[in-house]
């Protein structure tokens, strides 16, 4: 079975209604990280904005954010930035419909084949541990695949779970290795615990973890390691590491973005401090990602899945952006999965299991 | 009956454990946030240390950090905040060969508690005790701190009854995220919380611009105080703190939106904020976050030192509608004085509010004082017209 990418016909802007519809209206930004009254917030969705006579595209879009236009005649663009990263003078689109009446046009209809798929985007319905979930696993394999071959971005983000087993950090290890991974966007944790694991063969203290303590010894003497060393790159150059995700990730160049949280009292010498430094590199790598797979990790998940559009421009072509929940709690998939997107799809398992399957099925 | 605190009581010293025990070694840190290789990390549990021939136990405790000596006494700092020059105790053992002795034996047996709780478990215990509990830490100078996440201010009833727990001294210390805050003043703003109406379960027309236009405004204006100040907030619970002067503290996370100006974006500067409230902690209630409720229990010390010299425990109450949340808590707590409800935390704080804020309880104490019949009319007159405007669409 090969991978059929749904394909995007943008909307015929000669009717009479585009033609017709005024430009949006733009209001500069006076402080800088506050945005002008009455903004138009972005969607998940394909948005077009009307600048000087032309519809524009948001690319690399987020939602929950505002448009920033440039309206130098020949020049027209758009950039879709966060409220905290305006900047006086920015030009922010204002109006708050989405029907062209006021040069903004959300479009919904791009990805429909002739074939009527009326449910595209319907919304999808919650998902349990009782849905059928081989054919998700089908397609996903072949969309890592295919975005392997097609130079595509494979964001993966991923929790702790991953690497407290030997069996799935092994899988993820090779999964690195063989160039189905282009970034990893992680806490300090799961970036710690498979250090742990690779210079003292312990998890958590223990040689098979079995349960949570509170005092995590060589975890921290592994971070107290690290910082020594400067890097972790440095620190898996001194060989200390045997194995793991990332001494694969350091040998393969594929970047890590650690984002720090409340939790983390130590960090790595990576770990973003400041919250919202790290949200602007997470959105560095989102912005060039073709397909996200998030696994066991609520907070990244969700922090994630709020900043990818549900499609994107790629050499040119317009294409969704792909989105894997995975999670052992319907909760925490399902928060996702309501977002009406065309490409979301959630599994609920164990996501051990998760990642040794596609461990197995592509290495 | 009278509420006693369950206490801690210090071993004897004499002991052979103790009177063989060798002195603390110390080493100097030779680079900031970085410890000298071997150092002691630090346990949950109440740890005795060994230095000029006394045994000195630190005025606050904390898992995974190291102890430092300073002038004499041991200081329990974050491995992230040492810098040149700190002396770090080092080693790992903790039975006395290295001057270190952890001694979990001192808390009464009635602190602990055993792990595998469940939504069926019968909670009405854990209610009465957190009741006395309470009223105990609001009459003797306690210190309640309250961790929260945004599901509590999501619905009418509950974001009233946090507003009066405050208003009647129940409230010292407010731990949050950026969203609690920000859907709390979304309510008295526009009274709705993401959009929704927080009573009527109505989403109003474009109510997904709501949060993100009360971000936007309290951005403009500068701080939530200047927000509130200008007359902008109706109501809420960060109104009442702020009008009540009562601290609270919001740690940043990378899924915010905006944020609120107030936010730490730094989690080193959120982490001290929150050491700050959680060092005069007598009592901390975790109500529906996993983050910031796992967060506050690896932090927060297991005992204060009250001011007449004695020992007791810090309660922690971790209440959430998923198990794990709170099996993870008590876990950090090491099932000392820690206790776990599985249930929405609406209901859980609307109990609470009935429990400690309804005179009826109080009427039974002072029998002779009150005529009952006036007092009984009185009352359901008050409530009767205290529903009405509550029930009032706003």
């Amino acid at each position: 079975m090969t991978l059929e990418i749904p394909k995007f016909t943008p909307p015929d802007f000669s009717q009479e209604f585009f033609v017709n519809a005024p430009n949006a209206k733009l209001v500069e930004v006076v402080k800088d990280g506050v945005s002008p009254a009455n903004y138009h917030a972005l969607s998940v969705f394909p948005e077009y904005f009307k600048i000087n006579g032309k519809w524009v595209l948001a690319t690399e879009s987020r939602m929950d954010t505002v448009c920033v236009a440039i309206d130098e005649p020949g020049k027209e663009a758009v950039d879709i930035v966060e409220f905290r990263n305006l900047k006086v003078g920015d030009k922010v689109v204002v109006g708050r419909t989405e029907d062209g009446s006021e040069g903004i046009y959300m479009y919904t209809q791009g990805f429909v084949t002739e074939k009527g798929n009326s449910d595209t985007f319907a919304f999808r319905s919650g998902r349990s541990r009782e849905t059928a979930f081989s054919m998700d696993y089908d397609q996903l394999y072949d969309i890592l695949r295919h975005e392997k071959e097609h130079n595509g971005y494979v964001t993966w983000v991923i929790g702790t779970a991953i690497t407290l087993d030997p069996g799935s950090r092994d899988a993820m290890a090779r999964l690195v290795r063989e160039g189905y991974v282009d970034a990893i966007i992680c806490g300090t944790s799961f970036a710690a615990f498979d250090l742990e694991c690779a210079t003292f063969g312990t998890t958590w203290g223990q040689e098979t973890f079995e349960r949570e303590s509170t005092t995590l010894g060589n975890y921290f003497e592994t971070i107290n390691m690290v910082r020594e060393a400067g890097s972790m790159k440095e620190f898996v150059k001194s060989g200390k590491p045997k194995d793991g995700i990332m001494k694969a990730c350091v040998e393969c160049d594929v970047p890590v973005i650690i984002g720090g949280t409340i939790r983390d009292r130590f960090g790595l010498p990576e770990t973003y401090d400041n919250v919202y430094d790290a949200q602007n590199a997470m959105r560095k790598h989102i912005r060039k990602t073709s397909t996200v797979v998030m696994v066991s990790a609520i907070l990244f998940t969700i922090a994630t899945g709020n900043m990818t559009p549900s499609y994107n421009e790629f050499d040119g072509v317009i294409r969704p952006v792909y989105m894997y929940t995975v999670d052992i709690q319907e909760f925490a998939v399902n928060k996702l999965s309501d977002r009406g997107t065309l490409t979301a799809k959630s599994v609920v398992t164990n996501t051990q299991d998760f990642i040794k399957n596609i461990g197995r099925a592509l290495t | 009956m009278t509420f006693e605190l369950p206490k801690f009581t210090p071993p004897d010293f004499t002991s052979e454990k103790f009177a063989n025990a060798n002195e603390i070694r110390v080493e100097e840190v030779k680079k900031d946030g970085i410890a000298p290789s071997g150092f002691y990390l630090t346990r949950h549990m109440p740890t005795y240390y060994h230095y000029k021939d006394k045994w000195i136990l630190p005025e606050h405790n904390s898992q995974n950090c190291v102890a430092v000596l300073v002038d004499d006494t041991i200081v329990i700092k974050e491995l992230n905040d040492l810098v040149v020059g700190d002396k770090v105790v080092m080693g790992k053992e903790t039975d006395g060969t290295n001057g270190v002795v952890v001694y979990r034996e001192g808390f009464d047996e009635s602190v602990v508690s055993m792990p595998g709780r469940s939504v069926e478990t019968s909670f009405t215990e854990d209610y009465e005790h957190l009741f006395e509990l309470m009223r105990h830490e609001k009459e003797n100078g306690g210190y309640i701190v309250w961790v929260l996440g945004p599901s509590v201010v999501f619905d009418y009833d509950t974001r009233i009854g946090l507003s009066e727990l405050a208003e009647n001294g129940y409230v010292q210390a407010l731990l949050a995220g950026n969203a609690m805050a920000t859907h709390d003043l979304e309510g008295g703003y526009l009274d709705t919380a993401l959009g929704q109406n927080i009573y009527t379960q109505v989403s109003v027309p474009l109510g997904h611009y709501n949060h993100l236009d009360l971000l936007n405004e309290v951005r403009r204006t500068g701080s939530i105080d200047k927000f509130i100040a200008d007359g902008n907030v109706k109501d809420g619970f960060i109104k009442t703190l702020n009008r009540l002067d009562i601290p609270f503290v919001l740690a940043g996370s990378v899924r915010d939106d905006g944020p609120l100006p107030e936010v730490h974006g730094n989690m080193s500067e959120a982490l001290r904020a929150i050491k700050e409230q959680t060092d005069k902690a007598t009592l901390i209630i975790c109500l529906a976050t996993m983050l910031h409720s796992v967060s506050t229990a690896e932090l927060a010390s297991s005992y204060r030192i009250r001011e007449d010299g004695t020992v007791t425990p810090v309660f922690m109450y971790s209440i959430d509608v998923t198990e794990n949340v709170v099996n993870k808590v008590a876990q950090a707590r090491e099932y000392i004085a820690v206790k776990t409800l599985v249930t929405n935390v609406q209901d859980f704080v609307v109990n609470v509010q009935k429990a400690l804020l309804k005179p009826v309880g109080e009427l039974q104490a002072e029998p002779v004082e009150v005529n009952v019949h006036e007092y009984v009319e009185k009352n359901t007159a008050k409530e009767e017209s205290k529903s009405a405007s509550e029930l009032k669409i706003k």
